[in-house]
Order: C-alpha cells, then sequence, then structure tokens
C-alpha cells in the first residue's frame, strides 16, 4: 500500500516537473508535438489510408477469373485492369502522375465489373469527390499521400533503431575508455580516425559494399554515428573520474565496475539522450539521401528517401511526387531537433540559451 | 609555434593510417568473395579468377594491405572495374565542378552565416533574432537535395532564371559559368550558413557580455566597431571551427546535389561507381575526400595559433 501511494505521489512529482519544463520551453512543447504527431501518424497509417480498400483484393480476384473464362488465358488481359491492393502501393492503371487534388480512384469494385464501367465509376468518382489524392499520384500512379504515410514508419524505424544502438554502444565504449587511461589513447586514436571520415560518404561507402537493405542501412549509421557520442562521453567521464564524490567512492574502496555503474552512468545519461536525438534527426536526413540515391531501403517498402529517388528522372514535371516525402522529412527533422534542443537546456541549466 | 606546428602534423599520422586501413578494409567487409561481387552475376569463373587475380585479392591480406599502403603512397588509387580508368585521373578530371561548387557555396555560407549571427546576438530576443533563428533551426533540418528540386521548381521551372541542370566550365565563360552552379551552391550552402549562424550568434551574445564591451559601449565608440573589431574578432574562433567541420556536410551536399543537377562532378563519380559496384572508385573517392578534409581541419587548427595567440603559449 505504502509503495503504491509513494509511486503515485513519485509519478505526480514527474509530471509535475515535465509540465514545468514544457512551460518553460515552447520550442520544446512545439517539438514534442510534432513528434508525437508523426509518431501516432506513422503507426496508423493503415487506417488513415484513404487507398487501403478492404475488398479489394477479393474483388480482383474474382474479375480476374470471370475475365480469364470469358476470354481465355491468353487475351484476358486487355479486358482485365490490374488492381494492387497492398495499401502501401495501390496501382491505378490509367490516371498516372496526377497533380495534388486529382479525383478519387474507385473504390468497391464490383466482380463483375467490365472496363468500361470502370472507367464509368472513375468519372462519377471525379464528379462527386473533389479532394482526394491530396498529395497527388506518382509516374505509377501510385497515391503520394499514402506512400508518404507509409514512408514515415520505415524512416522512424531506422532512426530509432540506429539511434538506440548507438546510445548504448557509445555509452559502452565510451564510459570505460573515459575512466580507464590506457584503454583511452588506443580507443580514442581509433575513435579519431573513423570521425576523420565525412560521415554521408563513409555510410555510403558501407551501404554500396554490403547491399542496399534497411539492416545495411542501419549498420552503416550504426557505425558512423558511434565516434561523435563515444568522444562527447569520454570527454565528459573524465571531469567525472576527477570529481570529489567519485574519489570518496574510490576511497572507501569501491571496485571500478561499481564506480562506473554505480556513481557515473548515472551523470551521462542526460548529455546521452541529448546525443540520440541528435543521432535520430540526422539518422533520418542521412537515410533520406542515401534512399534517394538508389543506396538505402530497395524502393519496393517505401521510405521517404527512396521514394523522392524514384520521382527523380520526372521531377521537373511533377514536383509534389518530391515536395511531400520531402517536407515531411524536414519537419520531422526540425521537431527532433527541437525536442533535441529543449531537453540540452532542460537537463543541462549551464548551457541554457546558448543558441 | 614550431612545437604546436610539429604536434599537431604528428597527430594526424595515426589518423590516415586507420583512415586508409579502414577504407582498404571496406572490401573485405562483404559477406562472401569480393571478386565475385564486382564481377557481377554473368562473369565467368575464369572472368572472376582474372579480377581476383588483378586486384591482388588472391594473397594473403596482410601482403595486401602492404601493397595497398605502397599503392596510395605513391598516389596510386587503383583502376576502374568498368572502364579500367586510372581513378586518380578520374578524381582529377571532375575536381573542378566539385571545387567550383564547394568554394562558392561555403563562401556563400560564410558571407550570410556570420553577418546573420552578428545581427541576431546583437538583437537577441527580438523580431530579428527570431526570424534568423528560424532560419538557422530550419536549414539545418531541409535536405539538401529536396532544397534543391524546390529551386529548380522555382527558378528554373517557373521563373526560367536559371537552367535546371547542368555545369558550364568556367573556361567557357564567367556568367554562364555563375548561372550553373547558383541553383546547387544555395540548396547546399544553407546548412552550412545554418550552422554558422548558430555559432556566430552563441559565441558573440558570450563575449557580448564580457566587460571590455561595456567599456569600449561607455567610452562612446559606434555599435559597429564594438561589433566587429571587439566583439567579433574574440568571438570568430568557434566559427573557424564550425566552418572547418561544416565540410562534411558540404561533401554530403556535393554528393546528393551534383545527382539533383546532373553535375559531373567527384560526387557523381562516387554515385555511379556505387551503382556499377565499382569498388576501386568507391575506395578512391572516400580517400581522396577524406584525407582532403583531415587536411582542411589541420590547416583550421593551425591558422588557430595565427589568429589566438594564447594557444600559440600554451
Amino acid at each position: 500500500m505504502t509503495t503504491q501511494t509513494q509511486s503515485y505521489s513519485r509519478f505526480r512529482e514527474n509530471l509535475k516537473t515535465t509540465k514545468r519544463v514544457l512551460k518553460g520551453n515552447p520550442n520544446l512543447l512545439l517539438g514534442v508535438i510534432l513528434v508525437t504527431f508523426f509518431v501516432i501518424v506513422s503507426l496508423g497509417a493503415g487506417l488513415l489510408d484513404k487507398a487501403n480498400d478492404p475488398g479489394c483484393e477479393e474483388s480482383s480476384q474474382i474479375r480476374k477469373s470471370n475475365a480469364i473464362e470469358k476470354h481465355g488465358k491468353d487475351k484476358y488481359k486487355e479486358h482485365y485492369a490490374e488492381v494492387d491492393c497492398s495499401p502501401a502501393i495501390y496501382i491505378k492503371p490509367f490516371i498516372r502522375l496526377n497533380p495534388p487534388g486529382y479525383p478519387e480512384n474507385v473504390k468497391n469494385v464490383p466482380p463483375t465489373a467490365s472496363e468500361e464501367q470502370i472507367e464509368q465509376m472513375r468519372v462519377m468518382e471525379r464528379e462527386k469527390t473533389h479532394i482526394s489524392h491530396w498529395f497527388g499520384t506518382d509516374l505509377m500512379g501510385r497515391d503520394v499521400y499514402s506512400r508518404t504515410l507509409h514512408g514515415g514508419r520505415l524512416s522512424l524505424a531506422v532512426a530509432a533503431t540506429v539511434s538506440i544502438l548507438v546510445m548504448l554502444t557509445a555509452a559502452l565504449i565510451g564510459i570505460p575508455t573515459g575512466y580507464f587511461r590506457r584503454v583511452d589513447n588506443i580507443v580514442m586514436r581509433f575513435m579519431d580516425g573513423l570521425m576523420a571520415f565525412p560521415s554521408f560518404l563513409l555510410a555510403i561507402a558501407l551501404v554500396a559494399i554490403l547491399g542496399p537493405s534497411f539492416q545495411n542501412v542501419v549498420i552503416a549509421l550504426w557505425i558512423t554515428g558511434i565516434p561523435g557520442v563515444v568522444r562527447i562521453i569520454r570527454s565528459l567521464v573524465l571531469t567525472l573520474r576527477e570529481s570529489q564524490y567519485v574519489e570518496a567512492a574510490r576511497a572507501i574502496g569501491a571496485q571500478p565496475l561499481r564506480i562506473l555503474f554505480v556513481h557515473i552512468f548515472p551523470q551521462t545519461v542526460a548529455p546521452i539522450v541529448v546525443a540520440g536525438t541528435y543521432i535520430f534527426a540526422n539518422s533520418i536526413l542521412t537515410e533520406a539521401g542515401l534512399s534517394f540515391l538508389g543506396t538505402g531501403i530497395p524502393p519496393t517498402t517505401p521510405s521517404w528517401g527512396n521514394q523522392m529517388g524514384e520521382s527523380r528522372i520526372y521531377a521537373s514535371i511533377s514536383s509534389w511526387t518530391i515536395f511531400f516525402p520531402g517536407l515531411m522529412v524536414a519537419l520531422m527533422v526540425l521537431a527532433v531537433n527541437l525536442v533535441g534542443d529543449g531537453l540540452r537546456d532542460a537537463l543541462d541549466p549551464k548551457l541554457r540559451r546558448r543558441g | 609555434m614550431g612545437r604546436y606546428l610539429v604536434q599537431r602534423i604528428l597527430a594526424i599520422i595515426p589518423v590516415f593510417m586507420i583512415v586508409a586501413i579502414t577504407v582498404f578494409m571496406l572490401i573485405h567487409i562483404t559477406p562472401g568473395d569480393p571478386a565475385l561481387l564486382m564481377a557481377g552475376d554473368e562473369a565467368t569463373p575464369a572472368q572472376i579468377d582474372a579480377l581476383r587475380k588483378d586486384l591482388g585479392l588472391d594473397k594473403p591480406i596482410h601482403i595486401q594491405l602492404m601493397n595497398y599502403f605502397k599503392d596510395i603512397s605513391r598516389g596510386n588509387l587503383g583502376h576502374s572495374i568498368f572502364n579500367n580508368h586510372d581513378v586518380r585521373g578520374l578524381i582529377v578530371q571532375r575536381l573542378e565542378p566539385t571545387l567550383s561548387i564547394a568554394f562558392v557555396a561555403e563562401g556563400l555560407a560564410i558571407l550570410i552565416g556570420i553577418p546573420l549571427g552578428i545581427i541576431a546576438a546583437w538583437k537577441s530576443n527580438t523580431l530579428y533574432d527570431r526570424l534568423i533563428m528560424i532560419f538557422a533551426v530550419g536549414g539545418f533540418a531541409i535536405p539538401s537535395f529536396w532544397l534543391g528540386y524546390n529551386l529548380i521548381w522555382l527558378f528554373a521551372v517557373k521563373l526560367s532564371w536559371f537552367p535546371a541542370i547542368g555545369y558550364n566550365p568556367i573556361g567557357e565563360g564567367i556568367v554562364p559559368w555563375i548561372s550553373s552552379i547558383t541553383l546547387p551552391c544555395i540548396s547546399i550552402g544553407t546548412i552550412g550558413a545554418a550552422l554558422i549562424v548558430r555559432m556566430t550568434r552563441s559565441s558573440m551574445l558570450e563575449i557580448l557580455r564580457e566587460d571590455y564591451i561595456r567599456t569600449a559601449r561607455a567610452k562612446g565608440l559606434a555599435e559597429f566597431p564594438v561589433l566587429i573589431r571587439h566583439a567579433f574578432k574574440n568571438a570568430g574562433l568557434p566559427v573557424v571551427t564550425v566552418i572547418g567541420l561544416g565540410i562534411a556536410g558540404l561533401v554530403t551536399g556535393l554528393v546528393v546535389t551534383e545527382a539533383v543537377f546532373a553535375i559531373p562532378g567527384v560526387g557523381r563519380l562516387m554515385v555511379n561507381g556505387v551503382a556499377r559496384r565499382d569498388f576501386p572508385i568507391i575506395q578512391g573517392v572516400v580517400l581522396a575526400t577524406t584525407v582532403s578534409y583531415v587536411l582542411i581541419n589541420l590547416l583550421i587548427d593551425l591558422s588557430y595559433g595565427y589568429l589566438d595567440p594564447k594557444i600559440r603559449y600554451k
């Protein structure tokens, strides 16, 4: 009973602190709201996606078999319009590369519908609804809005995985490195070597050699992200190990492992989290750049980067295919940076209002 | 000063070693046989064997590493697998567009970033400051290739002020050259400018709080010399560091922006190399770029001695 009340009052206390911090920093609040928005939208992409038509698969199966029955196996293709029903790649056979606001694609196509009937339904739909395909369609007639929604998932997944991996490994490397002087020299020389690479270039080279896939993009961003964070943690630990309370712990005979875990590690958590947010933002940008160049996530799964990359060739006639995914990248990175700056200010009052 | 110089120069030798080893190891981290990967799916076993022999991949790894060190110390970056051209030659050929965009973009970033940063610090917490910081925070978040496409759409497609893509060598006249690199430079320079604005502002804010600035103002000095001669002179050092670090961002920008604007530069060489799995080209470009990045930052480090006499005597 008492522990419950205790934990509850602790929760209230935390909530109060959170409120105070958010109130004092409108930028942080804006960032948190934007990030929450993006996470919700990406997780709920399937629900928000208008092109997602539950009966689509069944109906196109039946239409196909009807067409085969009617026209024979060789000729049915002329009378059957292929509709891809996977939510993010909803191919509309005739409407291609349309600007935002172009009339709606047909839904609930009855199994018996012929080609002409579908076209008729499409015309009717156009008259009925004026705003659909908010973001237009791309070269293959896919809805840019729905692809952008789904693309967010992948971009966020990459960034989240990378930033968690980087935070963990950088802490594992950085804390002992700062504490044990003998290791320091060797590890930091190695980190300096890795830091010397312009990180984007190293990331492209790594993905090019490992092969483009989700996993390899994560590996490349992970490797290029580590040295910077290690350097931050290490310099922090260097000052912490000279501080009086660590000296006191050493004086009463605490083992190095205990000092690292109990006394030093808690002090490094806040800066690691702040560094993690910058890694997160940077991963979104880098993933977008890699996928844009075709050395990132393969185009079968939409990500903001490869959506823009696919639109490269015809970008001058259809600005919308690049504008919307890029806008999402910019907003997301902006939001995460705002959160990072806000956290840095909130967690370290010394650095407040410096830029 | 001499000691400082020698120390700094000696410190980059291990960095170069690690960079070279990492670049060498790049082709050995592939799952499977690198020769098989490079030769492609349609190669016969004899072709793969020939390629392996040609690249020295049949030798033990430490011998390969020694050979690699020997090669790069002579400036030999190997041959392209795709068309057998000398990699160093290919890089040198494509240096002009890349360097001209890099220099103009960085210059633009400095020319825009420093004054804006000074104004933001001078007028801190006013509307000017807010607007400039919106630019700085926003410029940091925008992918440069996305900005590039939007610039193309506005200035090339809608307004037709500049050519949408391509590069005109400087030898063919200054005006076509400038008009062909304007849009790429803006799209690359924005992120650098944002970085410089933030650094200039925060470092100026700190200096403007100092007593000697108050003294300078109190003795009736005009605001402009106070800002420039007294404050910025001392606030400049971190800005110079950030300019050096910003070159990594410049490289990122160049690689993607050259793809956007179809500029035949080193970045395109890299992207084409990646598309064709031409590993010697990838390795060569990464090595050359990294070495120049390290050297530029070394020069910047060394310039501290000149900019800030305190460092010399440490």
